[in-house]
């Protein structure tokens, strides 16, 4: 007997070692199940956001079909006006189409003009056109046309007695699509 | 420490080791079978044993004269090879003597008893043993008294060493007759009564003892007598036993003793315990009742540890253990990988969803992004109406207040300089109108200006009158209508 003592009792932890072991076995299966099914409520979670999600996003892009249309519309304006040289060689052609007499004219990029909050990059351009009031007016009106997105900054008529001088600023919007 | 562990979870240290003299005979041989070998002086008797429910159970003898130690040990070989015997046991039947002693100490266990007898049996014989003897004990059931047979050693050198040459391994050497004595006392003390003779005759030797209630009379014994000397010496002792006694008789020479003792005192009551017994005195060897036999061999034996029943749960809830630590590992492992598999799914699947989902935002967001540039255009467009309607619209109202001057006959005005000016990003606009004459005059044409702007849907923020050099200045800051320009 007391030469098993020792033995018996290395048996007995060896049997304890494997009651752990059995425990811990029990414990890593069950922990894998919980993962499992946090994982499956995540999911349901997730197909339920998904689901909402997509929901919001056909409605608003239901809603933003009219937006589309205007902005479809109004994006190839927005290209067209991009080039200066072609704003001018335009401008130049409307005054003299209207029998004016284009004199200085420049143009300046703003990157801080001020819209909506934001800043928003424009193209100032300034022209100077003499003639009647007329053919100013005539004029003025063919450039608004031509440009629909340009906005008529200011417009200075000063009459020098012989002719009339119209200083007109356009702002062309760049882009807004500003990030 | 490791070895013993497996042998207690294998279940082996629950197997008695053959050599283990602490064990009685019959656990350790209860399946496997024993050689007997009973040493005379002129020759070997050989019994295959075997042990059922606890009893020896011998097969037929076979003897055999000395050939030399080498002839011995492969006669004694052969017979265990046929018979499967790995181990064996060797009866002395000579070369012992036998004497009385008081000094004698009784062990308190057999264990004490044959672990003391080996190595320091002077603590049980309360002297030091006979020189180059190695002794073994026989009490008086009762009193102190005990009979001390000694053999020399170089005749249980000589039995070892032909259990060796054999290859046979020793389970026990004892001397024969001293375990025939104390299995008699031990198991027919009610039959020896008051007062008995006992007479314990083998094939070569004669031993013969009183014994009393309460003592022992000095053992008489010869040996290594050949048959005649026997007879003879069988004579005499029967002659000399004391007439009307009880005699215990133990016989295996083949001389009817019993007779004589009747033809010398008919009145004798003559117990033959054994009688039914082919070896009574092996049958005393391998009994190991009430007590372990002493075993003469001389030196310690390596044997394995024997465990007692008490720890048998052990094992079993070892392996019990172990059985449902394998099954409950192999079941969770299995289940723990078809979790992991499902999990890993599971997160495949939460990705795709939640890519969906930004990717659904992201629409969303590119949707609002669109609109806002959308808005962006359209609020652009609000502010941004066209300037020719409204110089059309202020220069018609200029003329009509100049006409309704003439018509009047009242001074005219006249534009001296006309400035529109927005406001930046704003649906502000400032005009700023000189017009030259009188103040009536430039009043008029301002003020149907004013109305102009009244009925476009403008609000006033601000309105300023300055005198200029030729006439009078007018700022007029104006909101945009809310709707837009029409």
């Amino acid at each position: 007997m007391k030469s098993y003592t020792l033995p018996a009792f290395l048996l007995l932890v060896l049997t304890g070692l494997l009651g752990l072991g059995i425990m811990k076995s029990f414990r890593g299966a069950g922990r894998a199940k919980g993962a499992m099914s946090a994982e499956q409520a995540t999911v349901d979670a997730d197909r339920r956001d998904l689901a909402a999600v997509q929901r919001s996003a056909k409605a608003v892009a239901q809603k933003a079909v009219e937006s589309d249309r205007f902005l479809s519309r109004w994006d190839g304006e927005l290209q067209s006006e991009a080039s200066i040289e072609d704003i001018f060689g335009r401008l130049d052609s409307l005054a003299v189409g209207n029998l004016l007499a284009p004199s200085g004219k420049n143009f300046k990029l703003n990157t801080s003009y001020f819209f909506n909050g934001r800043h928003l990059p424009v193209q100032n351009v300034n022209i100077a056109v003499a003639g009647d009031f007329y053919r100013t007016v005539n004029w003025l009106g063919a450039a608004e046309s031509a440009f629909p997105l340009a906005r008529v900054e200011q417009i200075n008529y000063t009459n020098t007695g012989n002719s009339l001088s119209l200083a007109a600023q356009f702002s062309f919007p760049r882009k807004f699509d500003l990030k | 420490m490791i070895q013993q562990t497996l042998d207690l979870a294998l279940g082996r240290a629950f197997v008695p080791d053959p050599q283990d003299t602490l064990i009685p005979l019959a656990k350790r041989f209860a399946r496997k079978p024993l050689i007997a070998v009973t040493i005379f002086k002129d020759g070997y008797e050989f019994v295959p044993v075997t042990f059922a429910g606890g009893l020896p159970v011998f097969g037929a003898a076979q003897t055999a004269p000395p050939a030399g130690e080498d002839a011995d040990a492969d006669a004694l070989r052969a017979l265990a090879e046929r018979f499967k015997a790995k181990d064996c046991l060797i009866n002395l039947a000579t070369g012992y003597t036998a004497v009385l002693s008081s000094r004698t100490r009784r062990p308190e266990s057999d264990e004490e008893a044959i672990l003391l007898m080996r190595d320091s049996p002077e603590r049980l014989l309360g002297e030091a043993p006979a020189h180059g003897c190695r002794p073994s004990i026989v009490s008086h059931p009762t009193h102190n008294f005990a009979v001390v047979f000694s053999h020399k050693e170089n005749e249980i050198g000589s039995a070892v060493v032909m259990a060796q040459k054999a290859g046979l391994g020793l389970a026990r050497l004892q001397c024969g007759m001293s375990s025939l004595l104390g299995h008699v006392l031990a198991h027919y003390w009610s039959e020896v009564g008051r007062d008995a003779e006992l007479l314990f005759v083998d094939r070569s030797s004669v031993f013969t003892m009183a014994v009393t209630e309460g003592s022992f009379s000095r053992p008489l014994f010869d040996i290594g007598l050949k048959e005649s000397a026997l007879k003879q010496a069988v004579v005499e002792r029967v002659a000399k036993l004391k007439r009307g006694g009880k005699k215990i008789l133990v016989n295996t020479s083949g001389i009817d003793i019993e007779a004589m003792i009747r033809e010398e005192d008919p009145e004798a009551a003559i117990a033959t315990p054994l009688k039914e017994q082919d070896q009574p005195i092996l049958r005393a060897c391998c009994g190991d009742k009430p007590r372990l036999g002493y075993d003469l061999f001389p030196g310690e034996r390596t044997v394995r540890p024997h465990a007692t029943n008490q720890l048998r749960p052990l094992p079993l809830l070892f392996w019990s253990v172990a059985a449902v630590f394998l099954a409950a590992f192999s079941i969770n492992t299995f289940r723990s990988a078809g979790y992991h598999r499902q999990t890993a799914v599971l997160e495949n699947q939460a990705r795709n969803l939640e890519q969906g989902k930004k990717q659904a935002e992201a629409a969303m967001q590119e949707v609002a992004a669109r609109s806002k540039v959308a808005s962006d255009i359209a609020d652009w467009l609000l502010i941004s109406p066209m300037t020719q309607t409204l110089l059309i619209q202020i220069n018609q109202e200029i003329q009509a207040a100049t006409e309704e001057a003439i018509k009047e006959n009242k001074p005219v005005a006249e534009v001296g300089s006309l400035s529109l000016v927005r406001q930046e990003g704003q649906p502000q606009m400032r005009l700023a109108i000189v017009l030259n004459g009188d103040s009536s005059a430039a009043n008029r044409v301002f003020q149907r200006i004013s109305s102009l702007f009244s009925r476009l849907g403008y609000s006033t923020v601000d309105l300023r009158e300055t005198v200029a050099p030729q006439g009078f200045r007018y700022e007029h800051l104006v909101n945009l209508p809310k709707g837009g320009v029409l």
